[in-house]
């Protein structure tokens, strides 16, 4: 069994590169028996990152219309809420991903998502301010998870 | 889709691609003849390796550089790696569940979970060939005009191995699932064009070769291929001269090459119960399956075959002249042509890649398609034509599932 903290998003798209971010930030103040992993590509490749026996984390930016700190969804109790508009229909989502994950039996053993309110993903963006204010609150979630 | 009706007759189908321009031959203009393929590559994240490929073909003709012996070996066994996950992913997660009446893969491997693990697997070993190969398992950084920056260890290439050996096992049970679906009694009699090698079944090299007579060098695609601007997309439509729309991607490579496949893949795609030459679009899944299990074959007789070139790149001088190269990309031919400056510059550039040259025909079929269905109250009529456009695996983001159909009836 390992622990695995997942960081998703895209570096060139505003606030998008939240998670990304925080992985950065997270990963020398993670005990070494923590993996830590950055993902950008796919979301059907998650699937490659863990087997059932592991615990896992994934965090990643969500889409918010205020200020505020991390959201916590419990991705093994409940379904994450379907895609508003997928982009392709040669791409799953983290969230399909995370659907067909549980359709295969496929689910970790723990799989926490924290969501990190964003607001910006235009290309080129900077992180706004809103977003860089959540990020220090969701280290300290993300460590308090793997503690 | 835009379907419009007058009595029991359609009077006009129209695809409309909203996606906008990306102006990719426009931004390859004034960069350096080496960039192309790393550049074309972020086209598209299901066929990168198809890009690349075409440019560095296009570039080498260009230069009057021809490949040869292991780094051409190399170039097919990234390919197989490349047909076999878009080919997989379009088979188990896209195409399949319309056939089984699930609105998706997601929904499909609650009922199906084997059958959807089975196929992440398959598709993970042709990941793990671009990987080897191309070095990383989308857009590949290993590929450069001249061959590759660094061509992998034999020992590399015999790792992928044991999971070639799983993966044909996974192929063939594929094969004989989709066989076993329904298709709809529908036929269409369109123009095949695809690749045709002496004595390979192509993915790099060979003549356009049609159903119906045209046999042309890839130098000559332009004097036959006419692309045009619609009103109604964004996305060009081709056709070919005089002759009208036509048809590219794995049932054209079927049709004009079944005499290519090993003697075993034939076998295997007649117990599927395909003929020699196949005119279901609907039948395309089953193709496709034939082309993964062909893939697997290929990608395990060139690892066997495989020794290290001595230099993983054959040296390539710029000079001012046009080049053309056309691959296989999973969905059909992918063209490229570049004319270069003495500077090694790329003064003009033009890419036709296979949704855009497959625009007319889906659009025909679909006119064909409704005209035999108009009866379907409009949901399952759009479930069907979903299905339809799904034959072509159409590489657009608003691709099916997103359709949103509107039947005009008069």
């Amino acid at each position: 069994m390992s622990t695995i903290v997942v960081g998703l998003g895209n570096a060139w798209r505003g606030d998008d590169a939240a998670g990304l971010l925080v992985l950065e930030r997270l990963r020398p103040l993670l005990p070494d028996s923590v993996r830590t992993v950055v993902h950008e590509g796919d979301g059907l490749s998650l699937l490659d990152l863990w087997t059932p026996e592991d615990d896992v984390i994934l965090v990643d930016a969500v889409l918010a219309s205020g200020r505020g700190g991390p959201v916590l969804h419990d991705a093994r109790a409940r379904p994450l809420p379907p895609d508003v508009q997928p982009l392709s229909g040669h791409a799953l989502s983290a969230a399909g991903a995370i659907e067909l994950a549980r359709g295969i039996g496929w689910l970790p053993r723990r799989l926490i998502v924290v969501g990190i309110p964003a607001h910006s993903f235009g290309t080129g963006d900077p992180l706004s301010a809103e977003t860089n204010d959540a990020i220090e609150e969701t280290l300290e979630t993300v460590r308090h998870l793997v503690s | 889709m835009k379907i419009k009706v007058l009595g029991n007759r359609v009077a006009d189908v129209k695809l409309r691609i909203y996606e906008p321009p990306r102006f990719f031959e426009g931004l390859l203009r004034g960069r350096h003849f080496t960039e192309a393929p790393d550049i074309t590559a972020r086209i598209c994240g299901i066929c990168p390796v198809a890009y690349q490929m075409s440019a560095i073909h296009a570039m080498e003709a260009a230069c009057g550089v021809e490949v040869d012996g292991p780094i051409r070996d190399l170039r097919r066994l990234l390919y197989c790696g490349e047909w076999i996950e878009s080919h997989v992913l379009h088979i188990a997660m896209l195409h399949a569940p319309d056939f089984l009446g699930y609105a998706s893969a997601l929904d499909m491997a609650k009922d199906h979970p084997e059958t959807v693990t089975r196929a992440l697997q398959l598709k993970k070993i042709g990941n793990g060939i671009v990987a080897c190969v191309g070095g990383r398992e989308i857009h590949p950084v290993n590929v450069r005009v001249g061959g590759f920056y660094r061509a992998p260890a034999k020992r590399d290439l015999l790792g992928l191995v044991p999971g070639l050996e799983a993966a044909h096992e996974i192929a063939r049970d594929l094969l004989k699932w989709v066989s076993t679906f329904s298709f709809p009694d529908f036929e269409t009699d369109a123009e095949f064009v695809a690749l045709r090698h002496p004595d390979e079944y192509p993915f790099n090299e060979g003549r356009l070769v049609s159903t119906k007579g045209l046999d042309i060098p890839v130098a000559d695609f332009e004097k036959h291929v006419i692309e045009e601007h619609v009103a109604h997309s964004n996305a060009l439509h081709a056709h070919l001269a005089e002759r009208g729309p036509y048809f590219v991607g794995p049932l054209a490579r079927y049709n004009i090459n079944f005499d290519r496949l090993p003697a075993g893949i034939r076998t295997q795609a007649s117990d599927a119960g395909l003929g020699s030459t196949v005119k279901n679009p609907f039948k395309s899944i089953v193709v496709r399956a034939v082309e993964v299990l062909y893939a697997v074959e290929e990608a395990l007789r060139i690892i066997r075959d495989y020794e290290p070139p001595v230099r993983p790149f054959v040296e390539v001088t710029p000079r001012p002249a046009t080049g053309a190269g056309c691959t296989e990309a999973p969905r059909g031919i992918l063209y490229h042509r570049y004319r270069l400056g003495p500077d090694g510059l790329i003064a003009d550039a033009r890419i036709v890649p296979p949704t855009s040259q497959n625009q007319k025909i889906i659009e025909d079929d679909l006119k064909r398609f409704v005209e035999a269905h108009l009866a379907l109250p409009d949901d399952q009529l759009t479930l069907r034509c979903e299905q339809a456009i799904r034959n072509y695996d159409p590489c657009i983001s608003c691709a099916t599932h997103f359709l949103k159909l509107d039947v005009e009836r008069e």
